[in-house]
């Protein structure tokens, strides 16, 4: 992860070898473990071809940010407008790399339909389980399950694609709600989204921008507590 | 190479009590996750409280949360005394080091974060009160550095459990005083000396709990196979 570097701008020409992106996403699911072996959430992986797909999720993220800035978006026109003014004003968002990104994975919550025979054993002995349920409040309960083990599947996934030269980003605005997923090209979702993050070659990148100095993060002392 | 290391992850049922593991290699791994684990606007919205070997009694009042929800969750039964806290939750007790993962409140806000507060943004990660808007991000990234620690745990020869079942009341933390927030997750490390797998096997079941298979968690749009 020491490799890790936010794209602002990924270089849509160069090839990313999908025989990486697949053995990653498999390193990724073979490695990375899960409470009671649930795994309660899926991966959509965007090819480079879902250009659609793309420049939708951009539009998506671009009105959730114009939304928690108290901007009104109502129609299309709105919408470029709010971009056309980030653009003059330099102040682009960082998530301007979903249009670019060959591949753009979707972390959605999943609800297990079939158990595994220890866990069906479980249920016939009276235990519960939240990844089994539609309805909340244990779907939604679920939900945190679900966020820590994709922040644990996206770590692995990240280290393995960095480590044949391919960077990634993560993106945490956009609305969550599926009912909010209603264009015909994300039909395939099924539950509510948790989390995205690209992948690609870099072309641009953030700490490559001027005035990136302020951009630090806290102390180690103000993250680990080590007193006790 | 990591692969390899990864593999070797099994979820422990008990830690070798007598194994001591030199304090700098773990100082070490949590300064190394700190330094490569990225963040959103670089906030690290949480704090990982390391609990050392020597502290015995906050080991347990830990683990007593995490028997505490299994216990309230299980009096909902007719017969609530028949089961006994799981072997999962009581590796707690053996493990050499315990992370407990809190949210945290931005009080010293960097300087391009009030750059971005004075261009409009509005900062959930600044507040107290408002740090339960920003649970979703705080948890994705508590993942992204347990599993960080947890990388460089095997790197090492040490093993990892996660416990994300206990009770997050701040009521059932008094004894821990330095915990100000509902914790998030809790993570066991030390030198594995029983492990899940090798029980399972032992009863019949090593077969019978697996995760599910790739194509049910990975779905790939647009890409032939």
């Amino acid at each position: 992860m020491n490799n890790y570097r936010y794209v602002l701008e990924y270089d849509s020409s160069a090839f990313v070898d999908p025989q990486y992106i697949d053995d990653a996403l498999e390193y990724a699911w073979k490695v990375t473990p899960s409470k009671q072996n649930f795994m309660p959430y899926k991966v959509h992986v965007l090819s480079p071809e879902a250009q659609d797909h793309k420049q939708i999720l951009y539009n998506k993220a671009l009105t959730q940010q114009a939304s928690k800035s108290g901007v009104k978006i109502k129609t299309k026109k709105s919408l470029e407008k709010y971009n056309d003014s980030l653009t003059k004003d330099h102040r682009q968002p960082f998530f301007r790399n979903l249009k670019s990104a060959p591949y753009v994975f979707i972390f959605a919550q999943r609800v297990e339909d079939q158990p595994n025979i220890f866990q069906q054993q479980s249920i016939k002995d009276g235990q519960t389980y939240c990844q089994l349920e539609l309805k909340d409040p244990e779907h939604d309960i679920c939900k945190d399950i679900a966020r820590i083990e994709i922040g644990m599947f996206s770590a692995n996934l990240a280290s393995h694609l960095l480590s044949n030269n391919i960077d990634v980003s993560f993106t945490e605005c956009f609305p969550g709600e599926l009912h909010t997923w209603t264009e015909k090209e994300f039909n395939f979702l099924k539950d509510d989204v948790l989390f995205i993050m690209t992948a690609g070659k870099g072309k641009i990148y953030r700490r490559d921008l001027k005035g990136q100095e302020g951009d630090l993060k806290p102390n180690f002392e103000r993250i680990v507590n080590k007193e006790v | 190479m990591i692969k390899k290391i990864l593999n070797n992850w099994k979820y422990v049922l008990k830690f070798d009590t007598e194994h001591r593991t030199d304090k700098g290699i773990i100082t070490d791994i949590m300064h190394t996750a700190w330094q490569t684990t990225p963040s959103k606007n670089s906030f690290m919205p949480y704090r990982v409280h390391v609990i050392g070997p020597e502290e015995e009694g906050l080991k347990k009042a830990v683990y007593e949360t995490s028997a505490a929800k299994e216990k309230n969750s299980n009096s909902r039964n007719p017969n609530p005394d028949q089961w006994e806290v799981n072997g999962n939750k009581a590796s707690l007790l053996s493990a050499e080091y315990i992370l407990v993962f809190t949210p945290r409140a931005e009080d010293e806000p960097s300087p391009w974060q009030i750059h971005l507060h004075e261009g409009g943004c509005y900062m959930d990660a600044w507040y107290e009160d408002k740090l339960h808007k920003y649970r979703a991000t705080i948890l994705v990234e508590v993942g992204l550095f347990a599993q960080a620690v947890s990388t460089l745990c095997l790197e090492q020869g040490l093993h990892t459990n996660y416990i994300s079942s206990f009770e997050s009341d701040l009521k059932y933390w008094e004894g821990l005083d330095f915990i100000k927030h509902p914790p998030c997750l809790i993570m066991g490390i030390g030198k594995g000396k029983h492990f899940r797998r090798d029980w399972l096997k032992k009863i019949g079941w090593d077969e019978g709990d697996h995760k599910p298979k790739f194509d049910s968690v990975v779905h790939f749009y647009g890409v032939e196979k």
